[in-house]
């Protein structure tokens, strides 16, 4: 080889690299937010009266928790899959946008649009959607300690962290907890299903229902690792049976729109069975709204 | 006949290097973290000084079975060099009334003090090996190169193994270079395999490496001669290998004096049936194998300066491109069958000690074994860069001379300025891997490169930005502000061990009580990724607090959190 090709082989390469890297290591300071930022972004979110129990804050990239120091006591939803969660329970959602959230920002906005309010905040910007208004006729999650549970014959009547303890093991309980159903953890209902035979049954009486029933259901990062058969969900609604929500093991905390036209404007008994044909490992969790009809 | 010796300016300048190393890790130690490890080392160190304490008073009963298991039975998953190094460096300070209450060392300073020496050494190690085999810059480089290295630098602060077994690896590969030919020199080399066995498991099968080496470069062919059947001779240095090094290993060792087969048994089947540490790598957690044949490769294609990453890259492909031309001039049986000096402008090696074919191969095989160990898809999943890290100081030779060739093929077309690009180009790569692990500091095992896009990128991709449980340092002086009195804290990956050191140290409240769960304590430390993150999550479920009192970060992504229980605040 020449001494020009072998100099160009050695030696474009490498420069190549110096400046790609020093190009990055000048600029990559850009990116961190401080944290006056924060602070400045709760001035935003406060000049917009957002209201924990009826506006939804999510923080992207969803790894940043540096944010919760300051916005923590306002209750973030989860930043995980954030595009596709169902957001009918609150009228606004807000976003504080750091740099790297871009791609998620961007899914946000394909689904429900671009912002209505984009303001600046240092390095972080804090965005809002207004929402449809609220549909939620009613919150399963929310009146978790109102419904009545059985494992197998077995009653489970202990109250166990504001849910309900079914005897033995730790795992056998349902209660409302944040779970790492996502990477970074959402407010669900922990529901391991009983040995194969067996069903988990959760009930509420008197239950209005609108003309969809939501649910978003899934394994625990650790159950979706070690679960070795899918987790079946039946609904029922008077004893019908409104449909199935059926989730092999997997990292995916997935909604699943179950039609309830049928009962809209009415109060029906609503049942969630959950049973598999292996139960081990099988950590499992879901939440659910019932939405939509008539007031 | 072996290589001639180290000049007295190289020795002087590896004294140098080693010494300026020591002090930069040392000054930039004070900020870090006690790592899961270092909690059972500091404890094993202290252990095996009071050993050697009885030894003096009594010899007797502290050199009989019960003496020595009760001595030197804690953590025997790994040999005792560096652990009796640090036992005497704590030793030492406590009798010299340097360390601990009224010293002006902590207690902790004065068993890391070793693994700070071992990181200079392997900088001067890796200065010597590259002076072997190319010019004093290139040396130089090559050395600077492996200490800004942003993870073997982090690692050069605490007190391991694992860059103990970096320089270790690199004395044995620089000691056969260059002391193989003659029988004091093999029986150093066979005494020095002992000592890198007696650091850490990871060099065992380099003996293996080099075997092989000589087949491939040295060994006359097996071939049927009129009185039979000709096989090479053996070089000394082989037995040497065999029989000095375990003799030395074993006496570096008191526990397995007494049994030894039975518990080097142990021991070694204790790193075959190893437990599987969990990691995050590309948004899965791995906990089991079989593990990505890729992993170490992309770890470190994603971990080391991007520059300094490329400059490796080519000093590989220019071994390769070396070795094969050797390896073809060779089976042709033509005059080059030295290998490839005339392919290069600038030997790898001076000839005394090998042709360049040769060095190079040595080389490679040195720098790939660790990475190719790990990628093996029935070895237990380790997560962290540093089971490979000892591949590193090869490659920084490789990437030294990689610049110094392209510099020389510069001045062969007489490039303007070529005489001094060297210098220049030798800055601009070195540079940005200590630029990238001050950003960091303290926080270097959360350290990424420009490829991925630095720490951020990293977590925007899904990769493990901490383990070991080192962080929350930086967040005690205000546990020691908040933490109600006599209030417990749940220091999540961080262990018992290194609670007991943060108190003895003053730096955590003595009065500041450990749990082992969040449920009872008063304060919590947790890494919110990977395997830890349920812990976070405890956090938030027993306390309904999501409002940490501390996020620490790197680059803005968080390696632990702190969070006093509003309920249980003063």
């Amino acid at each position: 080889m020449s001494d020009r090709a072998a100099a160009t082989a050695l030696i474009a390469p490498l420069v190549a690299a110096l400046l790609f890297s020093w190009l990055r290591l000048l600029g990559a300071g850009c990116h961190v937010p401080d944290d006056a930022d924060y602070q400045a972004a709760r001035r935003v979110l406060e000049g917009q009266g957002f209201t924990p129990t009826t506006d939804a804050l999510a923080v992207l990239p969803p790894w940043s928790l540096r944010p919760l120091t300051v916005l923590g006591d306002l209750d973030p939803i989860s930043g995980d899959a954030l595009a596709e969660q169902p957001l009918e329970r609150y009228a606004r959602l807000f976003v504080l946008l750091e740099p790297d959230g871009d791609d998620a920002f961007a899914a946000v906005c394909a689904r429900h649009g671009e912002p209505v309010a984009l303001e600046r905040a240092g390095r972080v910007a804090v965005a809002r959607w207004d929402l449809p208004p609220p549909s939620v006729r009613f919150d399963f999650r929310a009146h978790l300690a109102e419904a009545t549970v059985t494992m197998g014959d077995a009653a489970c009547e202990r109250e166990v962290r504001g849910g309900h303890g079914c005897g033995g093991e730790s795992w056998r309980r349902v209660t409302r907890e944040w779970l790492m159903v996502s990477e970074n953890a959402d407010d669900a209902v922990w529901s391991h299903p009983p040995p194969r035979g067996e069903t988990l049954a959760i009930a509420w009486d008197a239950v209005p229902l609108g003309d969809t029933l939501v649910v978003r259901a899934g394994f625990t990062r650790e159950g979706a690792d070690q679960a070795r058969a899918p987790v079946r969900m039946r609904v029922f609604a008077d004893d019908v049976e409104l449909g199935q929500v059926t989730r092999a093991p997997a990292f995916a905390f997935i909604v699943t729109r179950l039609d309830t036209r049928a009962f809209v404007g009415t109060q029906a008994r609503v049942r969630f069975v959950i049973d598999t044909e292996d139960n081990d490992g099988a950590r499992f969790a879901w939440d659910a709204i019932a939405i939509g009809g008539a007031p | 006949m072996n290589a001639p010796p180290i000049a007295r300016a190289d020795r002087w300048l590896a004294v140098a290097l080693a010494v300026a190393a020591t002090v930069l890790v040392a000054v930039t130690a004070q900020q870090l973290g006690f790592t899961r490890d270092e909690g059972y080392y500091f404890k094993a160190g202290e252990q095996y000084w009071r050993w050697f304490e009885s030894l003096a008073r009594h010899p007797v009963e502290a050199l009989s079975a019960g003496g020595i298991d009760r001595g030197w039975g804690y953590n025997h998953e790994h040999p005792a060099l560096v652990k009796t190094l640090f036992a005497w460096s704590f030793g030492v300070a406590e009798a010299l009334g340097l360390s601990g209450k009224d010293g002006v060392l902590h207690v902790h300073d004065a068993l890391r003090f070793p693994a700070w020496c071992f990181a200079g050494l392997s900088v001067a190690l890796t200065f010597l090996l590259a002076r072997t085999l190319l010019s004093r810059r290139a040396a130089l480089v090559a050395a600077l190169l492996w200490l800004s290295l942003p993870h073997p630098f982090w690692h050069m602060h605490v007190a391991c193994f694992d860059v103990a077994i970096s320089a270790a690896h690199t004395w044995l590969v620089l000691a056969y270079l260059r002391w193989r030919h003659t029988p004091s020199g093999a029986l150093a080399v066979g005494a020095l395999f002992g000592l890198a066995a007696a650091v850490k498991h990871n060099v065992l099968v380099v003996p293996a490496l080099l075997v092989l080496h000589w087949l491939i470069t040295e060994a006359e062919p097996v071939r049927r001669e009129p009185a039979g059947w000709r096989v090479p001779r053996i070089p000394l240095v082989f037995p040497s290998l065999a029989l000095v090094g375990p003799l030395v290993f074993l006496l570096t060792w008191p526990w397995l004096w007494h049994d030894p087969f039975l518990r080097v048994g142990q021991y070694l089947g204790f790193h075959l049936r190893h437990e599987h540490y969990p990691i995050l790598y590309f948004g899965k957690l791995w906990t089991h194998p079989p593990f990505p044949i890729e992993f170490p490769f992309v770890m470190s294609a994603v971990t080391i300066p991007t520059a300094a990453l490329v400059l490796m890259v080519l000093g590989v492909l220019l071994a390769l491109v070396v070795v094969v031309h050797g390896a073809r001039a060779r089976w042709a049986r033509t005059p080059t069958s030295s290998g490839g000096a005339e392919l290069t402008r600038v030997p790898l090696g001076d000839g005394a000690s090998g042709s360049s074919c040769d060095t190079a191969l040595l080389v490679l095989l040195n720098a790939f074994l660790p990475f190719v160990l790990i990628a093996l898809p029935w070895t237990p999943i380790f997560g962290g860069t540093k089971h490979w890290m000892n591949g590193l100081p090869f490659l920084c030779v490789l990437a030294a001379w990689a610049l110094e060739e392209a510099c020389a093929r510069l001045r062969a077309i007489e490039v303007r300025g070529a005489r001094g690009a060297f210098a220049l180009l030798a800055l601009l790569v070195i540079v940005p891997g200590f630029w990238i692990s001050a950003r960091v500091w303290p926080y270097g095992l959360g350290s990424y490169n420009e490829l991925i896009g630095f720490t951020r990128g990293a977590a925007n991709v899904g990769m493990q930005r901490t383990f070991w449980g080192y962080e929350p340092r930086a967040a005690l002086p205000i546990v020691n502000e908040r933490a109600p009195r006599n209030g417990r804290i749940h220091f999540g990956d961080t262990n018992h061990d290194s609670w007991r050191m943060y108190q003895r140290d003053g730096l955590l409240r003595a009065d500041i009580a450990w749990s082992g769960t969040v449920r009872g304590a008063a304060v919590a430390s947790v890494q919110p990724q990977g395997e830890f993150k349920q812990q976070w999550l405890d956090v938030w479920n027993e306390w309904g607090d999501r409002s940490p009192d501390v996020v620490l970060h790197t680059d803005g992504v968080p390696v632990a959190t702190v969070t006093v229980h509003a309920g249980e605040a003063p």
